[in-house]
């Protein structure tokens, strides 16, 4: 299976996430591939390696009001203090990108063969990420009435370490 | 039938939620842990009646946990939630030794539902 066919069933998985549990109206996806060649992360980003016979990072890129509202949706009912708030929105982050690429493992699973997936890490600082030769980036970058998230496919993640700087060679 | 459960997932939030929903459906949650290897210690000490289980973890994942714990106690009652949707990953939780598998995200329902088919086959009043 190539590379785009992975990136779309995880572009899906990200749409029906964002319209189905997260209750976003959903107005855009611009998708492209290797049309750009630096990355800009937002202040909130969620990166999760998979492991297979495919090696790649899956990077969720939040606007602020976004992950707010997500976790809000995620937290309705929970009783959490004001301190903890931060770590929640961190929790959203990393257990939206974890449901959206844990199911979209069925959707490219190999016949006896587990897709294994990182736990996601989250980086907090914004921060541009340069495209070398040999690495390419998917986007999309999808718009909802309260703000964008960016999807981001790297490759290949022997590149990379798990916070998308280039490892040295 | 109130239950002792012992909760093992890395994400706070869903251990959060996790713990809400089975207090709500009237079971003790007697310990919270974040990896498979926090939770293969813990088991002896608390003895739990079943064990949710997430599968992606740091230090040991779900599956390897199963096997562990099956392995040194092979009475423990196990049902892996997880977002993991593929087939592989379901067979080789079976394999290891649990007795369900619910994918998430997941409603109370669905964990009740599972709960209970778990304890109705397999629980001690079964036996």
């Amino acid at each position: 299976m190539d590379n785009q066919t992975i990136v779309n069933f995880i572009i899906k998985r990200t749409q029906n996430f964002l319209i189905d549990e997260a209750n976003l109206n959903l107005k855009f996806t611009d998708i492209a591939f290797n049309q750009t060649n630096k990355l800009e992360l937002k202040h909130i980003t969620a990166i999760q390696g998979i492991n297979s016979t495919i090696g790649l990072f899956v990077a969720l890129s939040f606007d602020d009001k976004i992950i707010e509202k997500i976790c809000e949706t995620m937290t309705e009912g929970l009783d959490i203090s004001e301190e903890e708030k931060s770590m929640y929105l961190d929790e959203t982050a990393g257990e939206i990108l974890n449901i959206i690429v844990g199911n979209a493992t069925s959707d490219f699973q190999t016949k006896g063969h587990a897709i294994m997936i990182s736990p996601p890490i989250i980086i907090k600082d914004a921060k541009s990420l340069i495209r070398h030769k040999n690495a390419y980036f998917y986007t999309a970058n999808l718009q909802t009435d309260i703000g964008d998230i960016n999807l981001y496919v790297i490759g290949p993640s022997d590149l990379f370490d798990q916070t998308l700087d280039y490892k040295e060679v | 039938m109130s239950l002792n459960i012992m909760i093992v997932d890395d994400s706070m939030l869903i251990a959060k939620k996790l713990s809400a929903m089975l207090t709500e459906l009237g079971h003790n949650i007697v310990h919270i842990c974040g990896t498979g290897k926090k939770a293969l210690e813990n088991y002896e000490k608390y003895l739990p009646d079943l064990i949710t289980m997430d599968i992606t973890m740091p230090e040991m994942d779900g599956i390897e946990a199963t096997k562990n714990i099956k392995t040194s106690h092979p009475e423990a009652l196990i049902v892996i939630i997880t977002s993991h949707g593929q087939e592989q990953m379901v067979i080789d939780a079976i394999n290891a030794g649990a007795k369900g598998y619910i994918l998430k995200p997941f409603k109370k329902e669905k964990l009740e539902e599972t709960i209970n088919m778990i304890m109705t086959k397999y629980g001690k009043s079964s036996c």
